[in-house]
């Protein structure tokens, strides 16, 4: 008996992690929260004027995302259904304080220029959507993953749209100077029309490059 | 009943936890917070009366006096006022004389690329050492000395008519 108990185990351990790992990335492609779930749209076309905004704008619903989806996760077989938003809520709000004030307190300039942004987080519906979506449907680690996932599609793609915004439409990436310096740059790129813009033709590329039958 | 309680304490504890780490966590950041805000506000007076070696506040918010060792050197003035498409506050610098000694906005939310060259040091510039009656858009005054920025007149002007009143309240005395 000890001889066959052994594989199953391994097989079961091992199909946890593929898992594990699928929640991990399904997030970054496949799910995108920005490009398919199309979530949280206001703080990612607000905060991608340029990509320093975008990629502090990316670390701070990092930390809220991972965050808060452990702790619904934790709290998921104590909280009753009937309140569950509340809780959810009071757990968001209380870890995008606690960001909004650390980056109040030791980055002051990246916290003025994402201005009202951060307090934001608490509705930014990705966050909420993956705590009821998710969260409290699955184990601590299953949303630790899903949150890390989430994260890394949301800050790649809002940094990228930053990038892209800032390089048409100041002809700098990351503050630094990549077109010449006699470069006209494009405003629109920087005024709200350009993300819609941009982050449209990002959605039409995954479309065309990532999905299965998507693209015509 | 037993429902309806458990539902009470649940979302008792959760709101208690969440208090208790708040506080703490702004226990920890509150004095960094308030000191880079009143390091900024220093910063931003210095540059508006670079002579001066300290401010005291006369009117809370709204007038500086400007002194070297105890002598008055000159003012600094709260301007604030509604822009195109936000407030836009700032500070005004006035030397012993009366002439703008430098401006310097503080809070903007102008359309960037136009209006928000506001902020510009070559914008900025042309109000260093002008008189009341000269802070005004060429094309709205003729005694005007302030060339607007090209398609964001409405933020040049508003800011403009800002810093005048803030100088005229000044000098007749509103301000004290």
């Amino acid at each position: 008996m000890s001889t066959e108990a052994i594989p199953i185990p391994v097989a079961a351990r091992q199909r946890t992690r593929s898992r594990l790992g699928k929640e991990l990335t399904k997030g970054i492609i496949v799910e995108n929260p920005i490009l398919i779930i199309m979530l949280g749209l206001c703080a990612t076309l607000a905060c991608s004027t340029s990509a320093t905004d975008a990629f502090g704008m990316g670390l701070a619903f990092t930390f809220v995302m991972i965050c808060s989806n452990v702790v619904v996760a934790l709290v998921r077989k104590i909280t009753p259904h009937q309140i569950r938003i509340p809780v959810f809520i009071t757990v968001i709000s209380t870890f995008v304080t606690i960001v909004d004030y650390a980056m109040k307190a030791y980055t002051p300039l990246l916290s003025r220029s994402l201005g009202v942004f951060v307090p934001l987080i608490v509705v930014n519906c990705i966050v909420m959507g993956r705590a009821e979506a998710f969260a409290s449907r699955n184990g601590v680690a299953a949303s630790f993953m899903d949150g890390v996932g989430m994260s890394i599609g949301f800050t790649l793609i809002i940094t990228l749209l930053g990038a892209i915004r800032e390089l048409f439409g100041n002809g700098t990436v990351f503050g630094l100077r990549v077109l010449p310096a006699g470069y006209q740059p494009f405003l629109i790129f920087i005024l709200p029309p350009g993300a819609f813009l941009v982050i449209g033709f990002m959605m039409a590329a995954q479309k065309k490059f990532f999905q299965k039958g998507g693209a015509k | 009943m037993k429902g309806a309680l458990r539902l009470l304490v649940v979302l008792f504890l959760v709101c208690g936890i969440a208090a208790g780490s708040l506080a703490f966590v702004n226990a920890v950041t509150k004095e960094r917070i308030a000191e880079f805000a009143r390091l900024e506000k220093v910063e931003a007076m210095q540059k508006v009366l670079p002579q001066a070696e300290e401010f005291i506040e006369v009117t809370p918010g709204k007038l500086w006096e400007a002194r070297i060792g105890g002598e008055v050197v000159g003012r600094v003035l709260a301007a604030s006022t509604q822009g195109y498409s936000g407030p836009i506050e700032s500070l005004v610098g006035l030397d012993a004389a009366g002439a703008v000694s430098g401006v310097r906005v503080l809070v903007q939310t102008e359309t960037p690329g136009l209006g928000a060259k506001i902020t510009g040091q070559a914008y900025l510039a042309q109000y260093q050492g002008k008189k009341a009656e000269e802070v005004a858009l060429k094309r709205d005054d003729p005694a005007g000395r302030i060339d607007a920025i090209t398609a964001a007149t409405i933020s040049s002007r508003a800011f403009t008519r800002a810093v005048r009143k803030a100088i005229e309240d000044y000098q007749k005395g509103d301000l004290k």
